[in-house]
C-alpha cells in the first residue's frame, strides 16, 4: 500500500502547485481588476480602498494566496466581480455541460478509437491501411475545424442535428451535445486507435506471445489473455491521458458551439478580467484533470504486477 | 560410476531406445525461405535429421547457421509468410497437414522452452495463472487439479515452495527459477518431444549446470525425446547422444556427440572445437576459422559454403555444392573428409604448412 | 621509484551501497602496468558495478581508486582531468550494437576521439592515425564510411576495441566484451587481444563469468561473489587448484569431461531401465 500513499501525496503536491501557480498567473496578469471592479468609472479614494479591502487587493501576495487557498478547500471561491455571485455556485451551474460533454466524447474515444485500433491492430491488410489513412488525417485536425466543418454538413446542409445550445432534458441533451462531442473528440479518436493497433503489433511479436502459440493455445486465447491483456497497459494509458486533455479542449469546442458550460465561461470571465471565477473554473479543471491522471496510475498499477508489486525482488 | 564409457558419457538413452520402432521426428529435404522485401531469402537448405524416441539430438552452430528455425519449422512457428518445401512427420504424422485442434494436440506433444525466460513468460500474468493456462483451456482440467499438477511438477524441478511460487509474477524470480518454471510447464501437458532453444545461455554458469542436470534427469524419468540446441559442442556432448553441426542453413555433419567433438569429420566442426578457449590450460593461439560466419542467404549453391573459411579448401571444393554422405559411423558433407579424420592437430598442421 | 608507480591500476577498500543492499564489500585488487587481471562473477556479484566505479560512472561509498598511480575515487571536475582520466581507463562493452551511436560512421567516431586526445595533430595525420587504428584490430579502410549497422557482430567489436585504443589508454575494461560473439569469432577478438597487449603494453581488466576465456587471456584473477572477493591469486593457481567453495563450484558448472561425470553421479529413477 506504499504505492498508495505515494500516489496521495504527489496527488496533494500537484494540487498546491497548481492552486499556486493559476493565483500567481492571476496576480500577475497585465491590467488590474480595480479597473473591473469600477468598470472604469471614476470612483472616490474613500469608495476605492473599501472594495480593495473588500476584495483583499492591497495586502501581500502571499497572504492574498494563503486566504484564498483555505477558503478555497472550504468550497469558498469568492465572488464574482461581474455578477455579485458565489463563483462555487457558478461553476456548479455550468459543470454539468462541460461534464456531460467530456464524458460523451470520452465514450466515442473508448468505443470508436479503441475499437478501430482492435481492428486494425488484428486485421492486417485494407482494414488495417484504411484505419491508419484515416486516423493519420483525423488526428491533424485540431477541435475547432472540426467543429466548424461539422456544423456545416450536418446541422446547416443535413440539417440532422442541432448546432447551437446544449438542450433540455436528457433525450434532446443527447442530441444537442452529438456534435460538439464528435468534433471534441474527433483527433482523440484517431490518436486511440493508432496507440491501440501500435500497441496491438508490437506485443503480438513478443516472444512470451510465441510461446503462448507454441504450446498449443487456441488463437482466440492467444489474443485475448496474451496480446490484448498486455496490450491493454499502454492503451489505457494513452486513452485516459487523451481524455483528461479534453478538459482544456472543451473550452474551444463550447464556445464554437454557444455551451454554457465551464470552459466557455472561463473565456468570457478571463476576458472581463472576472478574477475570482477564472481561479475558482482554472482550479477546478486542473483538479478534474489532475484526477483523471490518478486514475490512469491506478488503472496502470492495476493491469502491471511489476508496478503494483515494485521493481525486483528474487 | 567414475570413468564414463567413450561415446557414451552420460550412459543414457542408449541406441537401443531410438532403435525401436520408426524415428519419432523425421524432416526430409526441408528448405525454408522468407520474403524480405519482395524476394525470398533462403533460411534453411536441404535439412534432413531424425530423433529417435527418447534420444536427445543437439543441433549445433553459429548464429544465423538455421538451427533456432529448424526448431520452429518443427513446432509449425515459422514467421508468417515463410515458405517450407520437404516434410517432417511426428509418429508419422505429416506436421504441415495438421490444423485446428490436431495441430493444437500436436503442440502438446511437442514442448518448447527458449533461451531466455524473461521473454519467454508474459510478465504480467501470475507464474500460476502461466503453468496452468494450457491445462485449464485445452483439456479443461479444473483450476484446483492444475495447480496441484503445477506444484507436483514444480517439485520435480527442485522448487519446493511451488504453492507460494503459483501466486508469484515473473520479475519476483531470479533467471534460473524462471527458466525451471519454464520446463515445469512445458511438461504438464506430457510432451514426448522438448525443443530447447539454447536453455541455459541466458544464466549463470553454476544455474546452467543446474538446469541440464534437471533436464536430463526428467529426460530420462519421462523418455522425453529432445532437440537441444546450443553453440556449444562441449555442451552438446554432456547432454546429447547425437549431434548435428549446422552452417549457413545446412547440415555439414551429423554423428555421435563425443565422435563430432573428439573425431570431428568436417572442418568446420573441427575449427568450432579448436576455436573455443580452455579452462584447463592457456593456449599459445586460439585456432580462429578466418572470416565470418555465412548466413544461408550469402551461401552458394554450386560450391561448398565453408570453402572460403576453410584451410582443407582444394579447386573442386569451389565446383559443386557437396552433398551430405555418410563416412564411417557419421555423415558429412565435404567432398575432402575421409580416412583420417580432421582433428584439431591436422588442422594445425595443415594451417602452417 | 615507489612500488606503487609499477601499478596500473589499484582499487582498496572499495564498498558500495544501493541503500540497504551492499553491492560492494571491501574489494582490493591491483594490476602492474602491462598486467592482465580477470575479474571472476555471475549476475549479482557486484563486477559490472566495479567496472562503473572504476570509470567513474559511480561513486564509491568508501575505498580507494588509483590509476597509474593517480586518485580518481572522487568525480573529475574539469574538463582535463576527464581527459586525463580517459587517457587512463578505457572500457570495451559487452554489446557493441548498443554502445556505438547508430549514426555515426566508424571513421568519424575514431576521428572525433582522436581530435579529443590530440589536438595538435592536422587533419592529414587525424586520418592517418585512424587508419592505424583501423589496422591495428584488423578492419580495413573501407570501414571508415560504415555504420554500426551495416558491420557483423565482430566487426563491431573491433571496432569498439578501436575506439577504446584512439584514447591511448593505460588500462583496458573489458566488460564481457567477448560474451555475446560467435565461437569462430570469439577466437578471433580474444587473439587480437592478446597481439594488442604483446604490441602496446596496455593493461586488462576483464570481467567475465567465462572461466575459459580469463584463461585464455589473463595472467591474475579475483573471483567475487555476493559483493565480496572471496578468491584471488594466478589464473592458474585459482582455476586448477580454487580454494574457496564458490570458485570451486564454478570451476566445476564449466561443460567439460570433468562435468559429464558430476551431472551424471545424480542417480536417476530409470538409471537402469533406460528411456521407453
Amino acid at each position: 500500500m506504499a504505492f498508495l500513499a505515494k500516489r496521495a501525496a504527489i496527488l496533494v503536491a500537484t494540487i498546491l502547485v497548481a492552486s499556486f501557480v493559476i493565483f500567481a498567473a492571476m496576480y500577475m496578469a497585465p491590467g488590474k481588476p480595480i479597473g473591473a471592479l469600477t468598470g472604469g468609472r471614476s470612483v472616490s479614494p474613500q469608495a476605492l480602498e473599501a472594495l480593495e479591502q473588500r476584495y483583499r487587493l492591497n495586502e501581500p501576495f502571499l497572504s492574498q494566496y494563503g486566504h484564498w487557498l483555505s477558503n478555497a478547500i472550504r468550497g469558498d471561491l469568492g465572488v464574482s466581480i461581474a455578477t455579485k455571485q458565489d463563483v462555487s455556485e457558478l461553476i456548479v451551474e455550468r459543470a454539468g455541460i462541460t461534464l456531460s460533454l467530456v464524458l460523451y466524447a470520452a465514450v466515442l474515444i473508448v468505443v470508436i478509437g479503441i475499437g478501430l485500433g482492435l481492428l486494425a491492430g488484428l486485421r492486417p491488410g485494407w482494414v488495417d491501411t484504411s484505419v491508419v489513412v484515416a486516423s493519420s488525417a483525423a488526428a491533424a485536425v485540431p477541435a475547432f475545424l472540426s467543429a466548424i466543418v461539422l456544423t456545416l454538413i450536418f446541422a446547416v446542409t443535413l440539417s440532422w442535428l442541432p448546432a447551437l445550445g446544449a438542450g433540455e432534458g436528457v433525450v434532446d441533451r443527447f442530441v444537442h451535445l452529438t456534435l460538439p462531442a464528435i468534433s471534441l473528440a474527433l483527433s482523440s479518436i484517431a490518436v486511440v486507435a493508432r496507440v491501440t493497433r501500435t500497441s496491438i503489433r508490437e506485443e503480438s511479436r513478443k516472444e512470451h506471445v510465441q510461446t503462448a502459440v507454441s504450446r498449443g493455445l487456441p488463437r482466440r486465447a492467444v489474443i485475448i489473455r496474451h496480446v490484448l491483456r498486455n496490450a491493454a497497459i499502454p492503451i489505457t494509458t494513452v486513452t485516459g491521458i487523451t481524455i483528461a486533455s479534453l478538459i482544456a479542449v472543451s473550452a474551444v469546442v463550447e464556445s464554437a458551439f454557444s455551451l454554457n458550460g465551464l470552459g466557455q465561461y472561463l473565456i468570457v470571465s478571463s476576458s472581463s478580467k472576472d478574477l475570482a471565477v477564472v481561479q475558482g473554473i482554472s482550479l477546478v479543471l486542473v483538479l478534474a484533470f489532475v484526477l483523471l491522471n490518478v486514475v490512469v496510475d491506478l488503472a496502470y498499477a492495476v493491469l502491471d504486477p511489476r508496478v503494483r508489486l515494485g521493481a525486483k525482488a528474487t | 560410476m567414475t570413468g564414463s564409457q567413450p561415446g557414451t558419457p552420460f550412459g543414457v538413452a542408449r541406441p537401443t531406445s531410438s532403435a525401436s520402432g520408426p524415428p519419432l521426428v523425421e524432416v526430409d529435404s526441408l528448405s525454408v525461405s522468407i520474403q524480405v522485401d519482395g524476394s525470398a531469402r533462403s533460411i534453411l537448405r536441404n535439412v534432413s535429421l531424425t530423433i529417435g524416441r527418447g534420444e536427445a539430438l543437439a543441433l549445433v552452430g553459429e548464429s544465423g547457421s538455421g538451427k533456432s528455425m529448424t526448431a520452429k519449422a518443427i513446432d509449425r512457428l515459422l514467421p508468417a509468410g515463410a515458405r517450407q518445401t520437404g516434410s517432417i512427420s511426428f509418429d508419422g504424422q505429416d506436421v504441415a497437414k495438421m490444423t485446428g485442434a490436431a495441430l493444437r494436440s500436436y503442440r502438446a506433444d511437442v514442448a518448447m522452452i527458449f533461451q531466455d525466460p524473461r521473454v519467454a513468460i508474459n510478465p504480467v500474468r501470475s507464474i500460476g495463472d502461466f503453468m496452468t493456462e494450457v491445462l485449464r483451456t485445452n483439456t479443461r482440467v479444473r483450476s484446483r487439479v492444475a495447480a496441484d499438477r503445477a506444484v507436483k511438477m514444480l517439485a520435480r524441478v527442485g522448487i519446493a515452495d511451488g504453492q507460494r511460487r503459483l501466486e508469484q509474477y515473473p520479475h519476483e524470480l531470479s533467471g534460473g527459477l524462471l527458466q525451471r518454471v519454464m520446463i515445469a510447464s512445458s511438461l504438464l501437458t506430457e510432451p514426448r518431444l522438448l525443443l530447447a532453444d539454447e536453455p541455459t545461455t541466458a544464466l549463470d554458469v553454476s544455474t546452467q549446470a543446474e538446469v541440464i542436470e534437471i533436464l536430463n534427469d526428467l529426460r530420462r524419468e519421462l523418455g522425453l525425446a529432445v532437440l537441444f540446441i546450443t553453440h556449444d559442442l562441449e555442451l552438446a556432448r554432456t547432454f546429447c547422444d547425437r549431434t548435428a553441426v549446422m552452417y549457413a542453413g545446412e547440415i555439414v555433419e551429423v554423428g555421435d556427440s563425443s565422435a563430432v567433438q573428439e573425431a570431428p569429420l568436417h572442418p568446420y566442426s573441427a575449427g568450432l572445437a579448436a576455436a573455443r578457449p580452455r579452462v584447463d590450460r592457456r593456449l599459445a593461439r586460439l585456432e580462429a576459422i578466418p572470416g565470418r560466419p555465412l548466413s544461408a542467404v550469402e551461401a552458394p549453391d554450386d560450391a561448398c559454403s565453408f570453402a572460403p573459411r576453410c584451410v582443407h579448401r582444394v579447386n573442386e571444393c569451389d565446383e559443386g555444392h557437396p552433398e551430405l554422405r555418410p563416412l564411417g559411423l557419421g555423415m558429412v558433407r565435404c567432398i575432402r573428409a575421409g580416412g583420417t579424420a580432421l582433428t584439431e592437430k591436422d588442422v594445425n598442421h595443415e594451417a602452417h604448412r | 621509484m615507489k612500488l606503487t608507480d609499477d601499478l596500473a591500476l589499484e582499487v582498496s577498500g572499495l564498498r558500495k551501497t544501493y541503500g540497504s543492499v551492499v553491492a560492494v564489500d571491501d574489494v582490493s585488487f591491483a594490476i602492474r602496468r602491462g598486467g592482465s587481471l580477470g575479474l571472476v562473477g555471475e549476475s549479482g556479484s557486484g563486477k559490472t558495478t566495479i567496472a562503473k566505479i572504476i570509470l567513474g560512472l559511480e561513486s564509491a561509498a568508501a575505498g580507494q581508486v588509483r590509476a597509474c598511480g593517480r586518485d580518481r575515487t572522487a568525480a573529475a571536475r574539469t574538463l582535463g582531468e576527464r581527459r586525463r582520466r580517459a587517457r587512463e581507463v578505457q572500457i570495451v562493452f559487452q554489446d557493441p550494437h548498443s554502445s556505438l551511436d547508430p549514426r555515426q560512421t566508424i571513421g568519424s567516431m575514431l576521428e572525433a576521439v582522436v581530435r579529443l586526445h590530440h589536438r595538435d595533430l592536422i587533419a592529414g595525420e587525424r586520418r592517418q592515425r585512424v587508419m592505424d587504428l583501423l589496422d591495428m584490430v584488423g578492419l580495413h579502410e573501407r570501414h571508415t564510411a560504415a555504420l554500426p549497422r551495416e558491420m557483423s557482430g565482430g566487426q563491431r567489436q573491433r571496432a569498439a576495441i578501436a575506439r577504446a585504443l584512439a584514447a591511448e589508454p593505460e588500462v583496458i575494461v573489458l566488460d564481457e566484451s567477448v560474451a555475446a560473439l560467435d565461437v569462430s569469432i570469439q577466437a578471433q577478438v580474444l587473439n587480437l587481444l592478446a597481439d594488442l597487449r604483446e604490441r602496446l603494453s596496455v593493461t586488462y581488466l576483464l570481467i567475465s563469468h567465462d572461466l575459459a576465456v580469463v584463461r585464455q587471456l589473463t595472467d591474475t584473477a579475483v573471483v567475487m561473489c555476493q559483493g565480496q572477493l572471496v578468491e584471488s591469486g594466478t589464473t592458474a593457481q585459482v582455476l586448477d587448484d580454487p580454494q574457496h567453495i564458490y570458485t570451486q563450484r564454478l570451476r566445476a558448472s564449466v561443460p567439460g569431461p570433468t562435468w559429464v561425470r558430476r551431472v551424471s553421479a545424480t542417480p536417476s529413477i530409470l538409471d537402469e531401465g533406460g528411456a521407453s
